[in-house]
């Protein structure tokens, strides 16, 4: 639980790099819990951007928390401030106020090692970066990686172990950097 | 246990083990490497999670992700670095801190100028992305303008010329064409417009999606579905609306035509807006005549031969324009004989 309130630590004192974690971290989920309620994903896409923004806007007032369970408040209140706008029934807005969000908050699996993470693979060098996330998040084969950045394969290979390398030695010294922040805040 | 020592761990075989890339070779080199030591395994075990968790991560890397994540940072990087305190208490300080602010609002004047135009020149060809990945393909003589707050309340830009647009839909985010004559709105479509100070036409074609159209004269807007064309008469205020068979619209940007058993006359006005030319005939008669071919990434030059062939006409090239002219009998006989 620590690191994850700690990412809101961090933004409150206008850290650009644990704001895009948290993005990265609960954009999709969140776009997902917001279509259920407005049935429309391009609206979706948009209302969760404008949270995030207004996160930011007002980091100043964050206060050392979870965010998940905030970030789903906030993404179901701007959704009723829309619905209300576009005077949808009321029976439709109350269906959903009484749903218990928890139930979202629990399915959420992420967990602290996985900001660690994200953490440590934006620390990357650029190149190695871009070969890592091309091979383990879009899953790519060796070869469309090769070809698309014009390397030879052998490269491909020699990144990804070096990104694993790099990944390693950062979490373990990662881990130690959180906890002691997570003291000095509590 | 012993420590190991990240610098001589094989990370190229561990990446391979774990791509599902290892050759039977390879898997023996790593089965024998993990029984050497306890600690080895414990070690790669811990390097496995790493592996599997990041797959976890796809998502928050995902083509959808990044798309929204430019969005927000560009939207909250205008924000930034914004806060400025001020507790002045002497005029000193007061004056230095002007100062200060004056250079700072004509240093982020010269950064950041408030608007940023694109355009295109004589006879070139600009295609042009905009901050939320629409893209703009600018014909020649034609400038693009957009102000600086762009995409945060609405997406608007200024366009004099011709265009074709590329929008990338926001619903919750219009797009707003402003041009001399009349204003265009859409959400996500292709179309192009041309609207050159000089032409006494303004067009819209919709390639796809719908634009809704707001002429100057009119109170109101007409909605142009995807295959619809309007050319709006700046002159007598009337607007036509019909349904294009081809994409000829668009040829200067995709070099493609269509003519389709179509007056010679039609043809080289389409050739006019392609090429930036104009193209003359030597006597009515010859804009009567019907042509039907295709052309792909063809030069002027060469579509010109083809009908000059076709209809036993001559090219000729006078400084600013291009004439057609029948083949006088006589010559004709004489290439005969």
């Amino acid at each position: 639980m620590k690191a994850k309130s700690n990412l809101f630590a961090f933004i409150k004192k206008s850290d650009e790099k644990a704001f895009e974690i948290l993005f990265r971290l609960y954009y999709e989920p969140l776009v997902g819990f917001c279509v259920k309620i407005i049935q429309d994903k391009d609206l979706a896409k948009g209302l969760v951007q404008e949270v995030f923004i207004s996160i930011w806007e007002n980091r100043e007032n964050l206060r050392p928390q979870s965010p998940s369970p905030y970030l789903y408040r906030a993404v179901k209140n701007k959704c009723f401030n829309y619905l209300r706008h576009q005077n949808v029934k009321q029976e439709f807005q109350n269906e959903f106020k009484n749903q218990d969000i928890s139930e979202q908050v629990e399915n959420d699996e992420i967990n602290d090692k996985l900001i660690l993470i994200h953490n440590s693979i934006n620390k990357l060098p650029a190149q190695c970066k871009r070969i890592f996330i091309m091979s383990r998040m879009h899953g790519l084969k060796h070869k469309e990686i090769a070809e698309e950045l014009g390397i030879a394969v052998k490269t491909v290979k020699n990144q990804i172990g070096k990104a694993l390398k790099h990944l390693k030695r950062e979490l373990t010294y990662l881990i130690i950097c959180l906890i002691f922040y997570a003291l000095k805040l509590f | 246990m012993k420590k190991i020592d990240l610098h001589n761990v094989n990370w190229e075989l561990i990446g391979d083990i774990l791509t599902d890339k290892a050759s039977n070779k390879q898997k023996s080199d790593f089965e024998n490497w993990l029984e050497t030591d306890v600690a080895n395994e414990s070690f790669f075990n811990d390097i496995k999670e790493i592996w599997v968790k990041t797959g976890n991560l796809s998502y928050g890397y995902s083509q959808e992700t990044n798309e929204a994540w430019e969005i927000v940072k560009l939207k909250t990087t205008q924000k930034r670095n914004k806060v400025f305190y001020l507790k002045p208490a002497f005029y000193s300080v007061v004056s230095i801190a002007a100062s200060l602010l004056i250079l700072l609002f004509v240093g982020k004047a010269i950064l950041y100028p408030d608007e940023t135009i694109f355009s295109a020149k004589n006879n070139s060809i600009v295609a042009q992305e905009l901050p939320d990945k629409s893209v703009i393909d600018l014909n020649y003589d034609t400038e693009l303008k957009y102000k600086t707050n762009f995409i945060r309340k609405k997406r608007e830009v200024w366009l004099s010329g011709e265009a074709f647009f590329d929008v990338e839909q926001m619903k919750t985010k219009p797009f707003i064409i402003h041009t001399e004559h009349g204003n265009f709105k859409v959400l996500g479509t292709s179309f192009n417009i041309s609207s050159y100070k000089n032409d006494s036409l303004l067009s819209l074609s919709v390639k796809t999606g719908v634009v809704e159209f707001f002429p100057n004269s009119l109170h109101g807007s007409i909605k142009v579905k995807k295959g619809e064309q309007v050319h709006y008469n700046i002159n007598n205020k009337k607007l036509k609306k019909h349904k294009s068979k081809t994409e000829n619209y668009i040829a200067w940007k995709t070099k493609t035509l269509v003519f389709d058993d179509l007056r010679l006359e039609e043809i080289t006005q389409i050739l006019e807006k392609t090429y930036n030319t104009k193209i003359k005939f030597e006597n009515n008669s010859l804009k009567e005549l019907r042509f039907t071919a295709e052309f792909k990434n063809q030069s002027l030059d060469k579509i010109l031969k083809v009908i000059s062939l076709t209809f036993e006409l001559e090219v000729e090239k006078i400084d600013n324009y291009i004439k057609l002219l029948e083949i006088k009998n006589e010559q004709t006989k004489d290439q005969n004989n």
